[in-house]
């Protein structure tokens, strides 16, 4: 009976002595803690998915070739954009060595695929990626997919996997950019899921997604495109973000606010890239 | 094997409650199955038990979130001491009481956790989401903890782990 007593003492002790450890080691714990748990985060996510399209091919088979001519008519766009978009590159290419610009490199992308959504708690958009410090990745960069901007890599980088820290989370500020007005603001995501496409699920839905400080005299249109500014440090210039679904004034009657849809499709993240710069 | 049997419980409750993604509708509020653990070995079992399982369900909870470490230590310890304080004025066996007891623990922790993360400013969200993230969290543990407690009370029951209930006063 002493015994016992005196261990509900030592697990206050230890819970006191937890809540007293300094940062740094607190994120090499957690960054432990989670490549350990990465491996079966993996597997169970590979046989949930697995279980979801074996479902999902099943019960949506009548759409499937419906599906399968949209995408073909699809792809014959997509050739005919790209060879007007290789023209367009190959005349780019000329005029900046007639202006004796510096050529403009690729970005260096890492591959990653995601892992495991959300955290233990759900206080923030988070999803684990299986990529870590040995791959290069470090705390801040930015990470997106062919749509658009996802998020940035948190501070807790372990060496085989970290964690991203979505652009629909509340604590997230990117310096944005209307591509067609110019105006500049800063996108902050409400903590709220997104699809990230504009359908009638979108609708319905709350605001996953929103800019602020947009100058009142701009230009906003709905569907107008939202891009990275570069502004901040963390963000590289001209990554998509999304498009404007409506903007209405502040209650300061000062700026302009833009809800946005976010152009990647964050609920069925599977791969993205690293940008490593 | 009480230790082994709630090893176990921690491990599978943290994977099902990372799996199982936040429901938009309910104000992105989780499954507590952590949470419910730590009420089960509240209801049912020895004060040091409870301690012990509110001690690892916690820093699992904060290894594998943004909570800064001891957090959900501190707060699943607080609330099973408290739960375990009314361990006699309730019926044990009845099937109502994890409902209750899972309900108002997530409704009461999901504010006590709000005003800790605040406090670091490491959450932005409006008050008025927090009340509809702590309906939504009290709604997910009405149907998670009677589950938990079956699961880990058909488990204590098929490894032999029947020990004596001592009661929180018996500490002071």
């Amino acid at each position: 009976m002493k015994g016992r007593k005196y261990l509900v003492y030592v697990i206050v002790l230890l819970v006191a002595v937890i809540l007293t450890v300094p940062l740094p080691a607190s994120i090499r714990a957690k960054a432990a803690a989670r490549d350990g748990v990465a491996p079966f985060q993996n597997v169970l996510t590979l046989v949930v998915q697995s279980v979801n399209e074996k479902w999902r091919s099943i019960s949506e088979a009548d759409k499937a070739l419906d599906e399968k001519k949209q995408l073909m008519e699809e792809v014959a766009r997509l050739r005919l954009r790209l060879r007007d978009l290789e023209a367009a590159g190959l005349e780019n290419d000329r005029l900046r060595g007639m202006l004796a610009f510096r050529k403009r490199q690729g970005r260096k992308l890492l591959l990653c695929e995601v892992i495991a959504r959300g955290d233990a708690s759900g206080w923030w958009q988070t999803v684990t990626i299986n990529k870590g410090s040995d791959d290069g990745i470090k705390p801040d960069m930015a990470v997106i997919t062919m749509d658009g901007l996802v998020g940035r890599t948190r501070k807790e980088v372990s060496r085989y996997s970290c964690d991203v820290l979505l652009v629909t989370d509340q604590t997230s500020r990117i310096a944005c950019r209307l591509k067609r007005a110019g105006a500049l603001g800063i996108a902050r995501g409400a903590g709220v899921s997104a699809g990230g496409k504009s359908d009638l699920a979108m609708i319905t839905s709350a605001p996953s997604f929103q800019a602020d400080y947009i100058d009142k005299n701009a230009s906003v249109l709905d569907n107008d495109e939202v891009e990275t500014s570069g502004l901040g440090g963390v963000y590289p210039e001209g990554i998509m973000l999304g498009y404007v679904k409506k903007s209405v004034m502040d209650s300061s009657g000062l700026f302009r606010q833009a809800e946005i849809v976010p152009a990647a499709d964050l609920k069925h993240l599977r791969f993205v890239f690293v940008i490593i710069d | 094997m009480t230790w082994l049997i709630m090893l176990i419980g921690v491990i599978v409750s943290a994977l099902v409650q990372t799996l199982i993604p936040p429901i938009t509708m309910l104000g992105q509020a989780k499954v507590p199955c952590l949470m419910a653990l730590v009420l089960y070995y509240a209801l049912n079992r020895d004060i040091t038990e409870m301690m012990a399982a509110g001690f690892l369900c916690g820093l699992v909870q904060d290894l594998m979130s943004l909570i800064p470490l001891g957090y959900s230590s501190f707060l699943f310890c607080a609330m099973g001491a408290t739960a375990a304080r009314f361990r006699k004025l309730v019926m044990g066996e009845s099937h109502v009481t994890p409902v209750v007891f899972g309900m108002a623990s997530a409704f009461v922790l999901t504010f006590l956790t709000y005003i800790l993360l605040v406090k670091d400013g490491l959450v932005q969200c409006y008050f008025a989401s927090v009340w509809l993230r702590a309906f939504g969290a009290a709604l997910l543990a009405a149907i998670c903890t009677p589950i938990t407690f079956a699961i880990t009370g058909k488990l204590d029951d098929l490894v032999g782990n029947v020990e004596t209930m001592e009661s929180i006063d018996d500490y002071e």
